[in-house]
């Protein structure tokens, strides 16, 4: 009779531990990247990104007579776009849309490694937004840049 | 029925702090950090980009271009 009501209050008690052991599991989820959000810093030391960052820079000089012109200008969300294709020899183009399409892929790279190096993957649409802005921030005076609208503003 | 009064009170409390924990950990991002980061890389890969210091021309001679800041180390 007491064996009997011991198995009795156990198996009352299973539902509690079963959704105890849930939440603990969600909780340890949480918790994990919450700690490693208090760091005060963003880690863009990673061996990747010092990597993605060489390339960016040794295809600067590339693109920067295209910037210069107009040809093509900065986006929103942290990458390169064609702007305006008659401003470039048409000799020229096909090898501007290939370094456009490497510097957005290096770009691209470069967000999803800073976030990844920080233990945050879902911090990369925040990331991007962030470059998005700061790129168009520091760049030179008569640069073109598209705003969220889709137009493209010169940069005064 | 007593203790399915007490089930359901811990759950909806174990829900309640797991959402709000939830909501926290979500809208947390430091911008400025990763403002200050961002800036750092693009000083890298775009030196002519650097901030310059305007040069005045006070006594009406010879211009001068704009000089690059140069932080002593």
């Amino acid at each position: 009779m007491r064996i009997q009501k011991r198995l009795l209050t156990l198996s009352e008690r299973i539902p509690a531990l079963l959704i105890a052991a849930f939440v603990c599991a969600i909780f340890s989820t949480l918790m994990a990247p919450h700690a490693s959000s208090q760091t005060p810093e963003i880690d863009v030391s990673t061996a990747a990104v010092v990597v993605i960052k060489k390339s960016l820079a040794g295809r600067f000089m590339l693109l920067k007579p295209h910037f210069d012109s107009g040809a093509i200008g900065l986006t929103m969300d942290g990458l390169v776009a064609m702007r305006d294709l008659q401003a470039i020899a048409l000799a020229q183009t096909l090898k501007v849309e290939n370094f456009i399409a490497e510097e957005n892929k290096d770009r691209a790279t470069l967000y999803r490694e800073i976030a990844r190096a920080n233990g945050r993957p879902d911090w990369e649409s925040d990331i991007k937004a962030i470059f998005g802005e700061r790129w168009i921030r520091r760049a030179p005076a008569g640069w073109y840049y598209r705003d969220s609208a889709g137009k493209w503003i010169r940069k005064l | 029925m007593k203790s399915n009064k007490r089930i359901f009170s811990t759950v909806g409390l174990l829900a309640a702090i797991v959402f709000f924990y939830g909501c926290g950990s979500i809208s947390f991002f430091p911008t400025m950090p990763a403002q200050k980061a961002a800036d750092n890389i693009i000083d890298d890969v775009w030196p002519a980009s650097q901030p310059t210091v305007p040069v005045v021309n006070v006594g009406g001679g010879k211009e001068t271009t704009p000089q690059p800041v140069i932080t002593p180390k």
